[in-house]
């Protein structure tokens, strides 16, 4: 369903040098950090962005055109809603312009945003608004490709607990995630691509995705782990970092990178560490 | 498809208090010259207002404010974003939005004009009702004109800045052949002000719809390619 050849893009700093992938039905998660391309990548496929050189082919078409965008649905962190409208008449118009009418109240029930219905889309928080935009390209029978940046970043609770079931059932479209979380890419996703600064370096099945030592994940019991956190923002190398109560977990792609990350944090912040241990997962 | 998707637009016009407090303040501010105008006496009163307040600022501030809300302040390609991005083709969404825009600034063009032309009657001024219709349909083909252009100018530039540079065009270009590009002159020359160009009362009428046809004919070419 999705095609890139040879596709090379950048926007700003962040670039796609030369990726070749092909996606069929089924979840793939693209792993990696935003400055990675992951972003970029999803909305190369969505049509948002340009490719400087190759193709992108998806449902066997250009996703620039009017009607391939009527068979994406696509969830980037920002999402463009008709603003205007209140979110029943917003989805109503949506599925019109697609092509296929949605059962509004349904595709928000299951997503758990029913008291969202009346709701000026422009009131809507960045979270209700993804979850609406899910909500919507989920319940469209006329979408065949689902691009989900982040899935669980700015997504309402009751949407992020609803869209691993959702995910499951749709098994006859090809859905592509964005995560910079090795945990949420092997829960929700059959396949994976790790992209590291902009290429494919990785192509696997999820399942030995924790295991095989792609990634590492050290926890951090720090003093003061807002300080370590803000400093292992700017930190290029690491794949996530998680905040769990005083414990700081951050994932890399092996455990030197993940120790460096948090001894130049440790230096930055001027917090003290009161242990640092690798965290076990999966079988 | 057009009319499902200039509910976007239309809503975010009904929806926008700038805009609406552009059209009150300057609809108050013509009326108010227009009355004024009217009890100084002068004979030739409401060509006066009609020229100096409506004419000149009133309008293109008025239907300025409009079409920046329908834009959302931005370029039109983007404000129709939210449309194209599920698969709306692009000339008919960024069509949508000139649409309502040229049926709003044509409804406050129209009543506008008939409100000032009313209140500033003067002694030598034509008859009342004819001035009122008059007024009502020049207001009407230059409300359209602006919406169009302004539109147009809204599809350039970063954030749609073009639209102010149409705006500031339109002020200072005057008559001759690039005034004649733009609605200003010819709707002075409509409302009894010197020609615009080499062209007649007739002509000007004729260029004002021709300006808001091939503005909407340019936006939906500018549309083609969604941001």
């Amino acid at each position: 369903m999705i095609r890139l050849t040879d596709v090379t893009a950048n926007e700003g700093k962040i670039q796609i040098a030369a990726v070749t992938l092909g996606m069929s039905a089924g979840t793939t998660a693209v792993l990696g950090a935003p400055n990675d391309g992951t972003s970029l990548l999803l909305a190369l496929m969505a049509g948002a962005a340009k490719v400087s050189r190759g193709v992108v082919r998806v449902v066997e078409d250009d996703p620039r055109s009017a009607q391939t965008r009527r068979a994406i649905g696509y969830v980037p962190l920002v999402v463009d809603l008709p603003e205007a409208l209140h979110v029943t008449d917003a989805l109503t118009l949506m599925s019109a312009i697609r092509g296929a009418a949605i059962d509004v109240k349904t595709a928000l029930a299951r997503f758990g945003l029913d008291g969202l219905a009346q709701v000026r889309v422009s009131r809507l928080s960045r979270a209700q608004a993804r979850s609406v935009a899910l909500a919507e390209a989920v319940a469209s029978s006329v979408v065949r490709v689902l691009l989900i940046d982040e899935p669980f970043v700015s997504m309402e609770p009751s949407a992020a607990a609803a869209l691993a079931s959702a995910l499951k059932s749709a098994t006859n479209r090809c859905v592509v995630i964005a995560t910079s979380s090795p945990v949420d890419a092997r829960d929700l996703a059959a396949s994976h691509v790790v992209l590291t600064s902009g290429r494919v370096t990785r192509l696997g099945t999820s399942n030995d995705l924790i295991q095989s030592g792609g990634v590492a994940r050290l926890v951090a019991l720090a003093e003061d782990p807002r300080a370590l956190l803000g400093a292992l923002a700017s930190e290029p190398d690491l794949l996530s970092i998680e905040s769990k109560g005083r414990a700081v977990v951050v994932t890399a792609r092996d455990l030197e990178t993940a120790a460096r990350a948090i001894g130049r944090g440790v230096i930055t912040s001027g917090t003290s560490l009161d242990s640092l241990d690798v965290e076990h997962q999966g079988p | 498809m057009i009319l499902a998707l200039s509910r976007l637009p239309a809503r975010r016009l009904f929806g926008n208090r700038r805009a609406f407090v552009a059209l009150g303040g300057w609809s108050l501010a013509s009326l108010g010259l227009a009355l004024w105008s009217a009890h100084g006496g002068a004979q030739t009163s409401a060509t006066n207002a009609l020229l100096g307040v409506y004419a000149s600022f009133a309008l293109p501030l008025v239907t300025f404010a409009l079409t920046g809300a329908i834009a959302r302040g931005d370029k039109l390609q983007a404000a129709a974003r939210s449309l194209t991005r599920v698969g709306a083709s692009g000339p008919q969404a960024v069509v949508a939005h000139v649409a309502v825009a040229i049926v709003a600034c044509v409804v406050v063009g129209s009543i506008l004009g008939m409100g000032v032309a009313a209140l500033a009657h003067g002694k030598e001024d034509p008859s009342i009702a004819a001035d009122i219709v008059t007024c009502a349909w020049v207001g009407a083909l230059a409300g359209g004109a602006y919406g169009g252009v302004f539109s147009l100018g809204s599809c350039f530039g970063p954030r749609g800045a073009g639209r102010s540079a149409v705006l500031v065009a339109n002020w200072l270009v005057g008559g001759g052949i690039l005034g004649s590009l733009l609605p200003l002159a010819h709707v002075r020359s409509l409302l009894g002000g010197d020609p615009a160009g080499a062209l007649s009362q007739r002509g000007s009428a004729f260029a004002l719809l021709a300006i808001a046809l091939t503005s909407a004919l340019l936006c939906a070419w500018r549309g083609r390619k969604p941001l």
